[in-house]
């Protein structure tokens, strides 16, 4: 018998909701990793699965999802430790529906349907990706006159990254109800990794998250008492797919080239927020 | 699509105001309360009136809820924050271009760039986007050679902004500011008619008194500048609008400018006795006056920090309340009003 269990991925365009689910499926079908979830049954429509897979074993780049794209996914998973099966759904839905509730400040009902069978849901941060709120200041002294001709007016499209997410966040949580859970995942890691800032590349991804978008930080951990909250860096690519690609098609187990930081541990199971996002 | 009458329409719960407001106590559509009650034997129909009376626009498509601006909220709204948790009401008062919507874009600014601020981390706002438009022409975002706030424009309908904070593991604590023209304030220090129609100063936790310091150390402008936030108070003392333990806080602001005068003994003195005198006048009838150098947005010659003197003034309006504080209850966004109605009350100010 298995138990239900949906979630729903959240992020703005590019941030690593597709590359993650390619590589999940690759994880799960193939049982390359130990411990690991592992599938018991394959879906009976796989040709979303297999054509974003090969893509991703290829190292090639997947192309976006549309506004309107919404791909159901249902995997019956097992725990190799503990034996429990659970039917874990989740939608792919494009980052572009994001915005346009960002700036529409409407959400689709039947989005509404989803979240609310849903136990959590995982939020995508790709980090190479943030826009931040620079100030005129932090990058010249004031003063002197005003010479640019080209000012802007405000839109919506100008607001932070983490602004925009804990304004989604905001709007999604008027329509949960009960316990649920946020597995936050900051995508490319790779890239925090290899920067040769030791300070930095030896972050958690919970300390990342505090020094580079602190309003989303706060935000998490002071809603602590509407949801429980854990993070995740995951590099579902394993690296760049320009420069690195020879060592990513080095890997005889393709799930190997995936990293996931977890606290300060490193491992190549990608798995892990879905498995904290199904044990109760 | 429907149009209230609210004329029409009582509560039988005291302290509901869904006939001045249009909002429920309770959060509801006010076709679905059970506590109100229909004058003169009118219908639900006839109160709520009738689909394509002309006021709103069908919506496009039935599949999309709107969940609520995210811009500044209209004082209708306000109701759903206030009646549902810890909520301090904090007026930022003063003359046209004397910081005060500075300083609420720089205090977000601070959220964004730090992991808590004087104690305190974000905890939420509904009102983001009205945030950001504040904070925008300070941003490189904005393309703009110098750092800028847009001036609040003078409209009949007072906005607020809301922020919610949290310290530690303490209660999460709900702050609306008042977004307030230079303009109405000082329609307030002109005439004790307009002070009496200041209502809202009665609710308030915190009346906050924004004195222009580049203003006091010019010497053809500090006196009417003195003279006029003087005005502004103690119009509202003698009209009674602002109660007596209501907490006031005068900020000196743009203090950074001050600092860059020459003849700073000179200036500093005229600063010393402006606080004295408001010691003398107000403090036998209101306690809790306080002092504050601020510089929301500093020259970054001076090493001030962005943001300087906001952290004394934070913890005051979190902690600080001259009104018991009810039991903590979520907000009922389902209770905001929709973009329709939003513009439909404003065009009724304005009309």
């Amino acid at each position: 018998m298995s138990e239900n269990k949906n979630c729903v991925l959240i992020g703005l365009p590019k941030s690593g909701k597709s590359t993650f689910v390619a590589a999940l499926w690759h994880v799960v079908e193939s049982s390359e990793l130990e411990s690991s979830l592992t599938i018991t049954s394959l879906p009976a429509d796989r040709v979303y699965l297999n054509e974003i897979r090969n893509n991703w074993l290829s190292c090639s780049k997947l192309n976006r999802n549309k506004v309107e794209f919404l791909k159901h996914i249902t995997l019956e998973v097992e725990d190799k430790d503990t034996k429990i099966k659970t039917n874990f759904g989740f939608p792919d839905l494009s980052g572009e529906m994001y915005n346009l509730q960002f700036e529409s400040r409407r959400i689709k009902l039947d989005f509404i349907d989803l979240l609310q069978k849903s136990n959590g849901i995982i939020l995508f941060v790709n980090p190479e990706l943030l826009k931040k709120p620079i100030l005129i200041s932090d990058v010249a002294p004031l003063g002197g006159g005003n010479t640019n001709v080209d000012q802007k007016e405000w839109e919506h499209k100008d607001s932070p990254t983490q602004v925009v997410l804990v304004d989604i966040l905001q709007m999604l949580l008027m329509n949960v109800k009960g316990s649920f859970k946020i597995a936050v995942v900051i995508s490319a890691w790779d890239t925090i990794l290899n920067t040769p800032d030791t300070d930095y590349n030896s972050l958690t991804p919970n300390q990342w998250l505090e020094r580079e978008m602190p309003l989303l930080s706060q935000f998490l951990e002071t809603n602590n008492d509407l949801f429980k909250t854990e993070f995740f860096g995951i590099s579902a690519q394993g690296g760049d797919y320009t420069s690195e690609k020879d060592e990513l098609h080095g890997f005889n187990r393709q799930s190997e080239r995936i990293k996931t930081k977890f606290g300060d541990e490193i491992s190549n199971d990608i798995t892990l927020p879905i498995r904290w996002l199904i044990n109760d | 699509m429907t149009v209230l009458d609210l004329t029409k329409i009582k509560c039988n719960q005291p302290e509901c105001k869904v006939a001045e407001t249009g909002v429920c106590l309770e959060g509801l559509e006010i076709e679905k309360c059970t506590h109100k009650t229909i004058i003169d034997g009118q219908t639900d129909e006839n109160i709520l009136g009738n689909e394509g009376s002309g006021t709103k626009e069908k919506k496009e498509d039935d599949n999309l809820k709107f969940t609520y601006s995210g811009d500044a909220l209209l004082i209708e709204e306000t109701n759903i924050v206030v009646s549902s948790s810890l909520t301090r009401l904090v007026i930022l008062a003063g003359n046209a271009k004397s910081g005060k919507t500075t300083l609420l874009a720089s205090l977000f600014q601070i959220f964004q760039e730090k992991s808590s601020f004087a104690g305190y981390k974000f905890a939420g706002s509904t009102t983001l986007i009205g945030l950001e438009k504040r904070c925008y022409k300070s941003r490189i975002a904005s393309q703009r050679d110098t750092p800028d706030t847009d001036r609040t424009v003078y409209v009949e309908h007072d906005e607020f902004i809301h922020l919610k904070v949290r310290k530690a593991q303490e209660n999460k604590v709900d702050i609306l500011f008042t977004d307030i023209s230079g303009e109405r304030f000082k329609s307030l220090s002109d005439s004790q008619d307009e002070c009496k129609k200041f209502g809202l100063a009665k609710r308030a936790d915190h009346f906050v008194l924004f004195i222009d310091a580049f203003l006091l150390s010019e010497p053809s402008a500090k006196h009417s500048t003195k003279t006029n936030c003087m005005n502004i108070l103690r119009g509202l003392i003698e009209s009674e609008m602002l109660e007596k333990n209501t907490y006031i806080e005068i900020v000196f602001s743009r203090w950074d400018l001050l600092l860059k005068r020459d003849n700073q003994d000179q200036h500093m003195a005229f600063v010393k006795g402006l606080k004295e005198e408001i010691q003398k006048k107000f403090s036998t009838s209101h306690a809790g006056i306080s002092f504050h150098e601020v510089a929301s947005r500093p020259d970054t010659e001076l090493g001030l920090e962005f943001g300087h003197g906001i952290d004394s003034l934070l913890p005051i309006w979190v902690e600080k309340s001259p009104h018991i504080s009810s039991s903590v209850k979520p907000i009922n966004y389902s209770a905001f009003i929709d973009e329709d109605e939003r513009e439909f009350l404003k065009f009724n100010y304005e009309g």
